[in-house]
C-alpha cells in the first residue's frame, strides 16, 4: 500500500518554547492503523497539526498522496476535508451550542448543500451512537459524550485519514472498548487511522504500525514485536511491554508455550492455548442486518439463537437490534463472540452487509495466525 | 445559568420565531410602560405569566422561583420607598418604634403602578429568556442587521462561559481541598489567584479552540444548520393589534378614572 501522508525531515519550534519536532521522517500507510506513542511533550500533537496543515513546518516537507502540501486557503480546505483531526480535549473542538450544529460545523464550512449536510450529520451521529441527542446543548453532555461528539464532528467530513489524539484518554473501560470498536468499523470501511496514546495495551491490540516519539524526535518505526524487543527504548520512553506480551514471554521462558505467534490481546492468548490443548472452538454464524431485514430477523432470532451467544458488530447493527434483541455478549461484539466461541459455545454475530468481508478476513487471519479451525456458517 | 439554558432548549415555545417573540414581548413592555392605569400592567402580567407557564410547560423550576423572589424583594422595596417619599395627602402610617413612615395617596398610586409594571416586565422577559436559547437570539440579531461578528462573538462567549464556570468550579474545589478559604485574608488571596489562573487558562483555551476550528475548516463565519424561524406578518400584526388594544384600553380607563396610577 502507498503512503498517504509522508513527513520528510520536518522540524518545528514554538516561539519561546524550544524545539517541538526535530527532523521527523515517517510515512502513514493507506489502509493501516498507526499508533503514535511517546511520553507527554514528545511532539505527537504538534505532529498531528502538521498533517492537516494547521501548523507549517519550519524545515522539511509534508506530502499528502505524494504531493507536497500547499498552504493556501483553497488547498488547505481540500486537505482538511481528507485529513480530519480529533483533538485530545473535546472542549477544544466543540463550540457550537447543540450537538447537531457542532457536527454540521465542518460540512457547512465546506459549503455543502443542506441536504448533504443533514445526511452527514445523521450518518456521523449514528456512527457514534448519538442519534437521539441531536438537539441536546453541547454543554450538557458528559465527558464521554463530548468525546464521541468530537469524533462525530471529524467523521462528518468523511475523511480519508482520521487522526485521533488520545481518543481513549479519560474514558471508562466500557467506553474505551466502544471507541476501539468504532475505529475498527471505520477501518473496515476503508478509513486510514492514526492514533496517539499512552496506553500501550490499547495500542498493541489495535495498531498495525507503531511509531515512537521522544523529545520531538522519531525514535522508532516498525511493528509491535520490534518495539517490545527493544527494551532500552521502552525504558527510555518510560513504557513497559503489554501484560499479554509479557505473560507469553514468561510462559515461553518456562517452556509452557511457544513464543510465536505472539498474542495481541487476551482473545488471541486464549486461541493460542486452545490450539495447544486441542480444545474445539464453537462456530460463528454471521447474519447480515439492515432496516429491511429487521422483521425477518426478529421472527427467526428466537429459534436461531437458542443456546448461542449473540453479538452485534458495527454501529448500524447495534442501532437496529441492540434495543430489541437481547445479547449476552458484552461489547465489542466480534471479540465478545470469539470469547464465547473459545468457551465452546456457538455464536451469532449480526452486522451490516458491507462489513462482512472484512470480518471474514479478520477471522481467517486469526485462524491462520494461531492455526486453529474456526467454523463460519452462512447467514 | 445552566438551568435557564436547559429550560430554553426544552421550552414549548422553542420553535416560535425568536424575532416574533422579541417584538411581541417588546410591545407588551412598551404598552405597560406607557400606561397610566394599573389595568394595563395587570393584563401584561397575566399574559406574561400565562406565556411563561406555557413556555416551561407549567412546571416552574426552582431557578424561576429564585429569580422572581430576588426581583420581588427589590421591587417591593422600591415600591415602599416611592410610596414613602412621594408628597401628597397621607393615607397611612407605619410605626417602626424609632421612626414613623407615612404614605401619601399619590405615593401609593405611583408605587402600585411601578410595582405592577416591574412585575409585568419580569414575567414577559422571563417568558422570552426561558424560550429563546442564546444562539437563537444571536440569529435574531443578525436578522435585525446587527453585525454578524458581534452575534458570533456572543455565541462563543455563551459557549465558553459554561467552560469558564466549569473551570472556576474545579479551581474552587482544588483551593478548598488545600484550605484556600481558611481565614478572610487567605480567602481574598485565593480568589485573587483564581482570577489570575482563569485569565491564563482562558488565553490558552482560546488558542486551542482556534486550532480546533481550523481543523474543521473554519472560514471566518459560522453558519447555522437549523436556523430559527424569521418574523412573520402574523407576529407583526399580532403585536400591532395588542398594542392598539392596550392603548385604547388605557385611554378608556384614564377617561373613566378606573385604577389610574
Amino acid at each position: 500500500m502507498p503512503a498517504l501522508l509522508e513527513c520528510r525531515e520536518i522540524s518545528y519550534d514554538y516561539p519561546g518554547r524550544g524545539s517541538a519536532l526535530r527532523d521527523v521522517s515517517l510515512d502513514i500507510v493507506e489502509g493501516r492503523k498507526t499508533a503514535i506513542l511517546g511520553p507527554n511533550g514528545a511532539g505527537k500533537s504538534t505532529l498531528f497539526l502538521h498533517f492537516n496543515g494547521v501548523l507549517r513546518p519550519k524545515g522539511g516537507q509534508i506530502l499528502f498522496q505524494g504531493q507536497p502540501l500547499v498552504y493556501r486557503n483553497r488547498e488547505l480546505s481540500q486537505l482538511r476535508k481528507e485529513v480530519a483531526v480529533v483533538l485530545q480535549n473535546p472542549d477544544d473542538q466543540i463550540f457550537s451550542a447543540t450537538v447537531e450544529e457542532d457536527v454540521a460545523f465542518g460540512p457547512l464550512n465546506l459549503g455543502l448543500p443542506r441536504d448533504e449536510v443533514e445526511a452527514r450529520v445523521d450518518e456521523a451521529l449514528a456512527l457514534v451512537d448519538m442519534g437521539n441527542m441531536r438537539e441536546r446543548p453541547s454543554q450538557q453532555l458528559s465527558f464521554g459524550q463530548r468525546k464521541r461528539l468530537a469524533l462525530a464532528g471529524a467523521l462528518a467530513m468523511r475523511p480519508k485519514v482520521l487522526i485521533m489524539d488520545e481518543p481513549t484518554a479519560g474514558l471508562d473501560p466500557h467506553m474505551v472498548q466502544e471507541v476501539l470498536e468504532l475505529t475498527e468499523e471505520l477501518h473496515m470501511k476503508g478509513i486510514t487511522l492514526v492514533m496517539s496514546t499512552h496506553e500501550l495495551e490499547v495500542a498493541y491490540s489495535w495498531a498495525d504500525d507503531f511509531k515512537v516519539m521522544n523529545q520531538g524526535r522519531l525514535v522508532f518505526s516498525g511493528d509491535a514485536e520490534g518495539l517490545f524487543a527493544n527494551r532500552s527504548l521502552l525504558e527510555l520512553i518510560g513504557f513497559q511491554a503489554p501484560e499479554v506480551y509479557r505473560v507469553n514471554e514468561e510462559m515461553h521462558r518456562y517452556g509452557l508455550l511457544e513464543f510465536e505467534p505472539i498474542p495481541r490481546d487476551i482473545i488471541e492468548m486464549r486461541l493460542k492455548l486452545c490450539r495447544m490443548s486441542r480444545r474445539p472452538i464453537g462456530s460463528l454464524r454471521i447474519r447480515e442486518v439492515d432496516r429491511e431485514r429487521v422483521p425477518t430477523i426478529m421472527e427467526v432470532h428466537g429459534q436461531l439463537s437458542e443456546g448461542k451467544a449473540v453479538g452485534y458488530y458495527g454501529s448500524q447493527a447495534k442501532h437496529l437490534l441492540a434495543m430489541t434483541l437481547p445479547s449476552d455478549v458484552r461489547l465489542p461484539g466480534l471479540k465478545g463472540c470469539l470469547d464465547k466461541m473459545i468457551d465452546g459455545r456457538d455464536a451469532i454475530l449480526y452486522t451490516e452487509p458491507r462489513l462482512v468481508p472484512a470480518i471474514l478476513r479478520h477471522i481467517n487471519n486469526l485462524a491462520q495466525r494461531h492455526q486453529v479451525a474456526i467454523k463460519i456458517m452462512d447467514g | 445559568m445552566f438551568e435557564l439554558d436547559e429550560m430554553a432548549y426544552r421550552s414549548a415555545a422553542l420553535r416560535w420565531s425568536p424575532a416574533g417573540k422579541f417584538v411581541f414581548v417588546l410591545t407588551l413592555l412598551v404598552s405597560s410602560l406607557l400606561s397610566k392605569t394599573l389595568i394595563i400592567p395587570l393584563i401584561v402580567l397575566l399574559l406574561g405569566t400565562a406565556l411563561l407557564g406555557y413556555s416551561v410547560r407549567f412546571r416552574f423550576p426552582m431557578v424561576i422561583g429564585i429569580i422572581i423572589l430576588e426581583g420581588l424583594g427589590m421591587i417591593l422595596l422600591g415600591g415602599l420607598v416611592i410610596a414613602a417619599v412621594t408628597p401628597g395627602t397621607t393615607v397611612g402610617t407605619l410605626d417602626l418604634m424609632i421612626l414613623q413612615i407615612t404614605f401619601s395617596d399619590a405615593g401609593v398610586s405611583t408605587a402600585s403602578l411601578v410595582t405592577l409594571r416591574a412585575l409585568a416586565g419580569i414575567s414577559v422577559m422571563l417568558f422570552f429568556a426561558t424560550s429563546t436559547p442564546i444562539p437563537h437570539f444571536a440569529d435574531m440579531l443578525v436578522r435585525f442587521k446587527v453585525p454578524k461578528e458581534f452575534a458570533e462573538l456572543m455565541v462563543l462567549v455563551y459557549r465558553y462561559s459554561f467552560m469558564l464556570l466549569d473551570e472556576a468550579g474545579k479551581m474552587h474545589l482544588a483551593a478548598q481541598c488545600r484550605l484556600g478559604f481558611l481565614g478572610r485574608m487567605n480567602t481574598l488571596r485565593t480568589y485573587a489567584k483564581m482570577m489570575t489562573g482563569m485569565f491564563i487558562r482562558y488565553t490558552e483555551t482560546a488558542e486551542r479552540s482556534n486550532v480546533g476550528m481550523q481543523c474543521r475548516n473554519y472560514q471566518s463565519s459560522v453558519t447555522m444548520l437549523r436556523q430559527p424561524k424569521g418574523i412573520t406578518y402574523t407576529w407583526a400584526a399580532l403585536s400591532l393589534v395588542i398594542f392598539a388594544t392596550l392603548y385604547q384600553l388605557n385611554q378608556l380607563c384614564i377617561n373613566s378614572g378606573i385604577l389610574v396610577g
